[in-house]
């Protein structure tokens, strides 16, 4: 429990937060119900039109294809993470951190950097691709799964999968019903690291996507800069509502047990 | 799983060896146990005796020799699909199930419908007292509910051996007991075979219908409690399964005659056909000394140790030894006093000197 004078600790952060993020969240939602000036700027009147833009069919698509991407991008890390952490969590410590760091460095080179190599290492009929945008995406992000999966892995007891085993589970049997639900908040974890950012990434999806792939984060940068605050900033609301609605409906739903039901006293060492 | 109606033992080892790099865990074990029996592998910590657990249980793989499971050839087979189960010393209880969730997973992968396997978890939990838990989460048991659970779940589907691993070790005294005579009441109850593991010689004598002493990967020797007791084969299992006073003497062959000399005392002894004369360590336990008006070797009482049911007192020796008596009734003699040891030739344990002793 926090006591009331510890309490006063949190005190930089949560102005930090309020000035900083909670303040020009609150301007970018009251901008949304304003009218477009002339200079595509905010006119200081309630209107209803971005709003209406925002929910005509072709903003609908577009919210939906970036809620497509990044799912998609959070599934494939998820698919190219487990293993890798499972045979992570078996090395030694020296080694395992070792790879870590092999794994993380390329986060060391600027993103531009990166994304322009991508943009030479691709196939040129790949680029302007959703799928293209997916891949270096993926790239990107792999990191911010495996290293929460990581943790989980070597938090969970080993014995538990060899009780499995022993138990009568198949190697696939063992990994359904122990591995996963034992490694769950880990994988929760990455997803949330990876699924928020994807949905509001523009850089790759504008340089990858060649202005071809439309995604929520493109459609915003694209509108601040055609001076059409107003819709630009009911589709940021918009696509913030998209991407916290499931977390918060999981953390919801889950509150209760997911990390203690993984980190409970028996798998702790 | 079925129990099978055949004779085969329920465990059947031929030849088991192991290594790991240039280290040998296990040096070519044979061993067998018959549907029904309690095997108890006792060794100090290295020994092996996990490592053999694991073999049975196919978690490890032995690098020659075959696992026979009643009857069938299993050395090839992985560990999900032979008929044993292990409780393992922490007990390794699934976090994210309950306590009927964890019963319930022999079940529930071997694909048993779902009343079939309410049935037989009821069953389990109520042969370990568990019943009224059945919905609580696993993390907020005690160490004894938490082992009576691990217990049951290897129990639920009626394995061939349940192989144990040290399941006392993590629990204290009381609960011990308590455990103890909860896996021995089921074993009897349902005629479980079980493959037990402990360090603990008490334990060992208490549990085993018959013992495997292990040291250094190899089967030192095996047999009842009975015998390993009263005729170990070696000062190592002599000083595994309990005290042993250490002495040494000559010994001398003539003919069928067999002698070892205290000073001016000859006594004759049993000992193995295979020793050959020369020096020779004399093993008896604190209980077969006596402290006597006359007798073999003389002592001064060094020492006493009032323990309840025993006094166990320590004497040295003239030449230096120091002895332990566990006599009953506990001699009178008062700390320097000084007193003689007698003892009855048939409880002397001879060996050829230089064997090792138990650790």
């Amino acid at each position: 429990m926090i006591s009331a004078s510890s309490r006063w600790l949190a005190l930089p952060a949560v102005l930090y937060l309020s000035v900083l993020f909670l303040g020009p969240t609150g301007v970018v939602l009251a901008y949304s119900f304003c009218e477009r000036d002339i200079y595509g700027g905010v006119e200081p009147r309630f209107s209803w039109e971005a709003w209406r833009m925002a929910t005509d069919r072709i903003t609908l698509s577009i919210l939906g294809r970036t809620v497509l991407l990044a799912a998609g991008v959070t599934a494939a890390n998820l698919l190219l993470a487990y293993p890798s952490a499972a045979a992570l969590a078996r090395l030694p410590r020296r080694q395992r951190s070792l790879w870590v760091l092999a794994i993380s460095f390329p986060m060391i080179t600027s993103l531009l950097l990166r994304t322009y190599g991508w943009m030479n290492v691709l196939p040129l009929s790949w680029r302007g691709t959703l799928p293209a945008v997916g891949l270096v995406l993926t790239f990107n992000y792999l990191p911010f799964m495996l290293l929460p999966l990581l943790k989980a892995y070597e938090r969970a007891d080993r014995t538990l999968v060899l009780a499995a085993l022993d138990l009568g589970a198949t190697p696939w049997q063992a990994f359904w019903r122990v591995t996963f639900p034992v490694t769950l908040w880990g994988a929760a974890s990455g997803a949330a690291l990876v699924f928020i950012p994807v949905s509001g990434e523009y850089l790759i999806p504008h340089f990858i996507g060649d202005g071809k792939v439309n995604v929520a984060g493109t459609l915003v940068l694209e509108w601040f800069q055609h001076r059409h605050w107003p819709y630009a900033a009911a589709c940021a609301v918009w696509l913030a509502a998209v991407v916290l609605a499931p977390i918060f409906a999981a953390l919801w739903w889950n509150a209760r047990d997911l990390a203690p039901a993984a980190a409970g006293p028996l798998s702790r060492r | 799983m079925k129990p099978d109606e055949s004779t085969a033992p329920a465990v059947e080892l031929r030849g088991v060896r192991k290594g790991f790099g240039a280290r040998t865990i296990l040096a070519g074990i044979d061993l067998s146990i018959a549907r029904g029996e309690v095997l108890v592998l006792v060794g100090p910590s290295g020994s092996g005796k996990s490592t053999l657990l694991k073999i049975v249980s196919g978690i490890e793989t032995p690098d020659a020799g075959e696992v026979w499971l009643s009857g069938r050839s299993c050395t090839q087979i992985p560990a999900y699909r032979r008929p044993v189960h292990t409780v393992f010393q922490n007990y390794a209880l699934f976090p994210h199930l309950d306590v009927a969730g964890n019963v319930a997973f022999p079940l529930a992968v071997a694909g048993i419908s779902r009343a079939r396997r309410e049935e037989l978890v009821a069953e389990a939990l109520a042969w370990v007292q568990m019943r009224q838990h059945a919905r609580r989460r696993v993390d907020l048991l005690s160490g004894g509910e938490r082992q009576r659970v691990a217990l049951a779940r290897a129990l639920v589907d009626r394995p061939e051996c349940v192989l144990l691993d040290e399941p006392l070790s993590a629990l204290d005294p009381q609960l011990r007991s308590a455990t103890f005579d909860l896996l021995v009441d089921l074993q009897t109850r349902l005629g479980l075979t079980y493959l037990y593991v402990t360090h603990d010689r008490d334990e060992a004598l208490r549990m085993g219908h018959r013992i495997g002493v292990l040291n250094r990967g190899r089967l030192e020797q095996l047999g009842t409690p009975q015998d390993l007791y009263h005729d170990p084969r070696t000062p190592f299992v002599a000083s595994l399964l309990g005290k042993m006073n250490w002495l040494s003497a000559e010994l001398t062959i003539d003919g069928n005659r067999r002698e070892v000399a205290f000073g001016e005392h000859r006594l004759s002894v049993e000992c193995r056909e295979s020793q050959a004369a020369g020096p020779a360590r004399i093993g008896i336990r604190p209980e077969d000394l006596r402290i006597a008006p006359a007798g073999r070797l003389r002592g001064r009482v060094a020492g006493r140790t009032f323990a309840g049911d025993t006094t166990t007192i320590r004497v040295a020796t003239d030449d230096g030894a120091c002895l332990l008596v566990d006599q009953r009734p506990a001699s009178a003699a008062s700390v320097g006093e000084a007193v003689w040891l007698d003892w009855a030739a048939a409880d002397m344990h001879v060996f050829p000197a230089g064997q090792e002793d138990a650790p």
